[in-house]
């Protein structure tokens, strides 16, 4: 036996003891509670038909009937007055809150959607800008593109044209050889380059 | 080769007519020594040896030279080969070949002009339409028609827009 099994053994003791003593205590109490001396109870027994007379019964009842009748309708107007009363106060209210409310979300709101006008002017407008200049600088470009276009057209058309005529020149004068009518045209050119001819032979 | 006397002639202008020239004055100069050996021989006098052409003919009168001095013959062989040998020569092509009369024309002008013993050599080039290309040593100067067309080629636009108007 180890010592937590000791230890459990010697709680359980205890407990049982403990046990014992609050049952003993509580059979003490009880005896010294019945053990007591009882009060006195007087019966009192009154007969109602001794008192009043049958005829007077019926005519309080009936009093008491129409007395309860009247508190109750004026009770039951003053209630619909009352709850008459508070409806309205309360539909008052109500409009009042629900317009105070609405007022005031709605202003927000307002000023809300005059902010978002605002922003969505100026995005528009700065949108527009953009577009304007994208415009301006594509038309621009466009024109730029259109105009080089058109004079390499003209210039391939010039070239095209030059070449036409250039081949249709030589070919002519190709055919119509006359040396001794090229002859002065031939020495005037000789003589113009003389410099240059002589330069380069005798170098 | 400028203190030389010699003049060639208009005709001779090609290298190949100057070395046939040469050939034929060295086969002369040939024939003239044994002429010179037969007279000496005979004791008569030196008699030019046989035929001569038109252009050696020419380059004895250009040179001044009598046919029958052997002396002056090989002298002038002597100079007629360092002009072959050394002369500027001009390569010159046209539309069609000219006649011996422009040949002249040309080789007076090439002469005067540029060198005395100016060589010249023709052809021909259909497609250049007129005018004269000119080759002297590497180069080329080219004065055809053709040239000038394509040179002044951008021109004929303006022509054609002035003539639109």
């Amino acid at each position: 036996m180890d010592t937590l099994q000791l230890v459990l053994v010697i709680g359980l003791i205890a407990m049982v003891v403990i046990n014992a003593a609050s049952l003993w205590w509580a059979m003490r109490l009880n005896h010294q509670l019945h053990s007591r001396p009882q009060p006195k109870v007087y019966e009192v027994k009154v007969n109602a038909a001794e008192v009043m007379a049958d005829i007077d019964i019926a005519t309080v009842e009936k009093l008491t009937r129409q007395q309860l009748a009247k508190v109750a309708g004026e009770a039951s107007l003053r209630f619909k007055k009352s709850l008459d009363n508070t409806v309205d106060q309360m539909s008052v209210k109500i409009g009042d809150m629900a317009s105070n409310s609405l007022s005031g979300e709605f202003e927000k709101y307002q000023i809300s959607l005059q902010a978002l006008r605002d922003q969505s002017i100026q995005e528009f407008s700065k949108l527009q800008k953009e577009l304007d200049d994208r415009r301006t600088q594509l038309t621009e470009h466009l024109d730029k593109v259109i105009q080089t276009e058109g004079e390499k057209r003209l210039a391939a058309l010039d070239t095209r044209m030059n070449d036409v005529v250039s081949s249709y020149l030589i070919e002519s004068l190709g055919s119509q050889v006359d040396l001794g009518a090229q002859s002065a045209y031939i020495f005037e050119t000789l003589e113009k380059h003389k410099d240059e001819i002589k330069k380069d032979i005798l170098s | 080769m400028s203190g030389t006397l010699v003049h060639l002639p208009t005709d001779l202008y090609s290298p190949e007519q100057l070395s046939a020239v040469v050939i034929e004055l060295r086969t002369y100069i040939g024939a003239l020594r044994d002429a010179h050996v037969r007279a000496k021989a005979t004791k008569a006098e030196v008699a030019a040896p046989g035929h001569m052409s038109a252009l050696l003919l020419g380059v004895f009168r250009g040179a001044g030279t009598t046919a029958t001095d052997l002396d002056a013959c090989e002298k002038l062989l002597k100079e007629l080969e360092t002009i072959r040998d050394k002369a500027p020569a001009v390569h010159l092509m046209m539309a069609a070949l000219p006649n011996r009369d422009l040949k002249r024309k040309f080789t007076d002008w090439f002469r005067t002009s540029v060198h005395p013993y100016t060589l010249l050599t023709f052809a021909t080039r259909a497609d250049i339409g007129g005018g004269v290309i000119v080759q002297a040593g590497s180069h080329v100067y080219d004065y055809s028609f053709r040239q000038q067309i394509l040179r002044n080629r951008s021109r004929i636009s303006e022509i054609y827009a002035r003539v639109r108007q």
